[in-house]
């Protein structure tokens, strides 16, 4: 025990209300322990609010393998199985919670696509035919808001203690080694709380710390279009207290606009797959029209040495009419802008903006966009003839989704765009922060995308799926610890 | 009340198939001010032709169906500005393995059940608009399969 006076105390303090939060709070809750929930934001959520609405739910432990594969080796087998574990009982513990799941409907109606249209990332895998996308059913237009509602209203029935605008600072840890509070502020004050069994860290990663993205990523100048609370704190609270680290390189990488005046960006996708990249110089960089998270890192965080910058950070979409026309650019239900800025169907308001430029001809959007005429000519008179031959001999575009641009053009600014980050303080199966020996910290533990277990390649929806699962096993084990007494 | 059926064989598989028929339905479509609801729901202006002119009308996809490999099924709700036209169609698109690389695609559209009067003026419209749409389908699928 330190020799620290409290202002407050409880059994177990989570910090950060999303997804893992609420599930920690509820499980060490129904537990019957005493929580206390601190957020940094004045109002819960996280990218638990603003991610795509599903999760991915597998239907038998060759689940396991199939996961065993894609993180090559950055996560033990023991914690893949344990998550595997968890996972096929969450649609019983959402039902418990009074939600019900309905299985995903992958269409391929917004490009770009994913190459697999259906629910598996990498098919072919073993075990990749076990999992199946779902989201709840609800009266929102949103997923993310159907998920959110379902968690928080569970958090408020069982009246668990929340505090939001009160970003947690530092961990205390006793002279034993043992982590027994956490030191937050809000408006200048300082609150000490004491945990009396344990800590959980649900803070989510460091989308939005500048400094962290290029130190872990490796690139400048991604974008996130998630929470723009996630700043890394609690990966720097774990540190400080000697946790090691896992994963910190990790993430999934789309596309995005950064509008002025905006934290996050939008996430873009097009309706009609009359549109093409170009990059700095005016060429075309890969398929347009699929989504491989991997090949968008690769390719767009290619430096030049010679001129010293990122020839696709950023990188323009060039399009016509027919596309502008088709639907708006920016997906409406899932980022951190869905509530603040409804993008126009037919894109003309973000012209008016000048988000999206308007060129009569090519000579006009060279100009626009900065880029020699004579190459941006050759890259989209060089497509349109792919577009008559049905073949993109330059990058394997598939023949339906060739179609001739024509002037006017329309064209917008993008970046490597990411949701979230996955890394952070590395975690066992009992959701216990470990330190770079592999040693639990003692009443320290953590769950979400604040170290999350997805290490290499990321199966699409287990995010929400890790939050819930390891939620539930952070808030059961830091509940059942004995109390630190005074 | 069933109003329009189509029935062809394409020369590709199920899976290709599979992967091409949201693409082949909403390309026929000709959709405009697309958006993605939720993927259950998408809304859209379509472009719907009353004799020599083209009238955009509002409409809503619900998909009710879409069993990988197997069928896409979709009501379309079609409401004119104003809300004076009101229309609603089930349609159908199943597919079936025939023989090593071809699919059977079979197209069904079903109308709820009209008034004489709303069969009077629109039952032509509704037939000529499911089959331009299944033709639509089939010419796209032959093309790009």
């Amino acid at each position: 025990m330190s020799n620290r006076t409290y202002d407050v105390q409880a059994d177990v303090v989570v910090i950060g209300y999303g997804a893992a939060g609420a599930a920690s709070a509820i499980t060490a809750h129904d537990n019957g322990a005493s929580v206390i929930l601190l957020e940094k934001m004045r109002e819960g959520g996280g990218n638990s609010r603003v991610f795509g609405g599903n999760i991915a739910i597998a239907s038998s432990m060759e689940f396991a393998d199939y996961l065993d594969k894609i993180t090559f080796g950055s996560t033990d087998r023991e914690t893949i199985q344990t998550f595997v574990e968890g996972n096929l009982k969450l649609k019983d513990w959402i039902a418990k919670l009074g939600g019900e799941l309905q299985p995903f409907v992958a269409l391929k109606v917004l490009y770009p696509a994913t190459k697999s249209k259906g629910d598996v990332s990498f098919p072919g895998l073993r075990g990749s035919e076990t999992v199946r996308r779902y989201n709840l059913k609800g009266p929102e237009e949103c997923p993310c808001d159907r998920m959110w509602r379902l968690i928080s209203s569970n958090v408020e029935r069982r009246a668990i203690k929340v505090l939001t605008g009160m970003p947690a600072r530092d961990l205390i840890k006793s002279q034993q080694g043992e982590v027994e509070g956490v030191i937050a502020e809000s408006e200048g004050k300082t609150l000490a709380i004491k945990a009396r069994k344990g800590v959980i860290l649900c803070c989510g990663g460091f989308e939005n710390d500048e400094a962290m993205k290029f130190d872990c990523l490796g690139v400048k100048h991604i974008k996130f279009v998630g929470n723009p609370g996630n700043t890394g704190d609690g990966i720097r609270m774990a540190q400080k207290v000697g946790a090691g680290m896992w994963h910190l390189n990790r993430s999934a990488t789309n596309i995005g606009f950064q509008a002025p005046g905006f934290e996050a960006a939008f996430y873009i996708f097009f309706s009609d797959v009359g549109f093409l990249y170009v990059d700095q110089l005016g060429r075309r960089f890969l398929n347009e029209t699929y989504a491989d998270p991997y090949e968008y890192a690769s390719v767009l965080s290619n430096f030049d040495d010679r001129e010293f910058r990122y020839p696709r950070i950023p990188f323009y979409a060039v399009m016509d009419e027919a596309v502008m026309r088709a639907g708006r650019l920016a997906y409406g239900t899932a980022g951190y802008n869905k509530n603040l800025y409804r993008w126009s169907l037919d894109n003309k308001a973000e012209v008016d903006k000048g988000w999206i430029t308007r060129s009569r001809n090519l000579s006009e959007l060279a100009k626009q966009i900065a880029v020699a005429e004579s190459a941006l000519a050759n890259t989209v008179n060089t497509y349109n003839s792919y577009c008559g031959a049905l073949k993109d001999p330059d990058f394997g575009r598939a023949k339906e989704n060739l179609k001739e641009i024509h002037p006017p053009f329309y064209a917008i600014k993008l970046w490597p765009t990411i949701l979230n980050t996955q890394g952070g303080p590395r975690r066992d199966k009992e959701a216990r922060v470990l330190d770079p020996d592999g040693k639990p910290i003692p009443r320290l533990y953590s769950a979400g995308e604040i170290g999350s277990i997805w290490g290499f390649r990321y199966q699409t929806a287990t995010n929400m799926a890790e939050c819930l699962v390891f939620g539930q096993i952070a808030g059961r084990n830091a509940s059942n610890n004995s109390a630190i007494v005074d | 009340m069933l109003i329009t059926q189509r029935k062809f064989v394409i020369d590709a598989s199920r899976e290709r198939i599979w992967d091409l028929i949201d693409r082949a339905l909403f390309s026929t479509l000709d959709l405009q001010r697309m958006s993605v609801v939720d993927e259950h729901n998408i809304t859209a202006q379509v472009p719907v032709k009353m004799g020599p002119i083209k009238i955009p009308m509002d409409l809503r996809v619900e998909i009710t169906d879409a069993t990988p490999l197997e069928n896409l099924a979709a009501t379309l709700h079609v409401k004119s500005k104003g809300g004076i036209i009101r229309l609603s169609t089930q349609t159908s698109i199943r597919l079936s393995r025939v023989g090593e690389d071809k699919t059977e695609v079979a197209c069904t559209a079903a109308a709820e059940e009209m008034s004489a009067l709303k069969r009077a003026v629109f039952l032509w419209k509704v037939k000529s608009f499911s089959g331009d749409v299944f033709d639509g389908v089939r010419n796209y699928l032959e093309k790009m399969a």
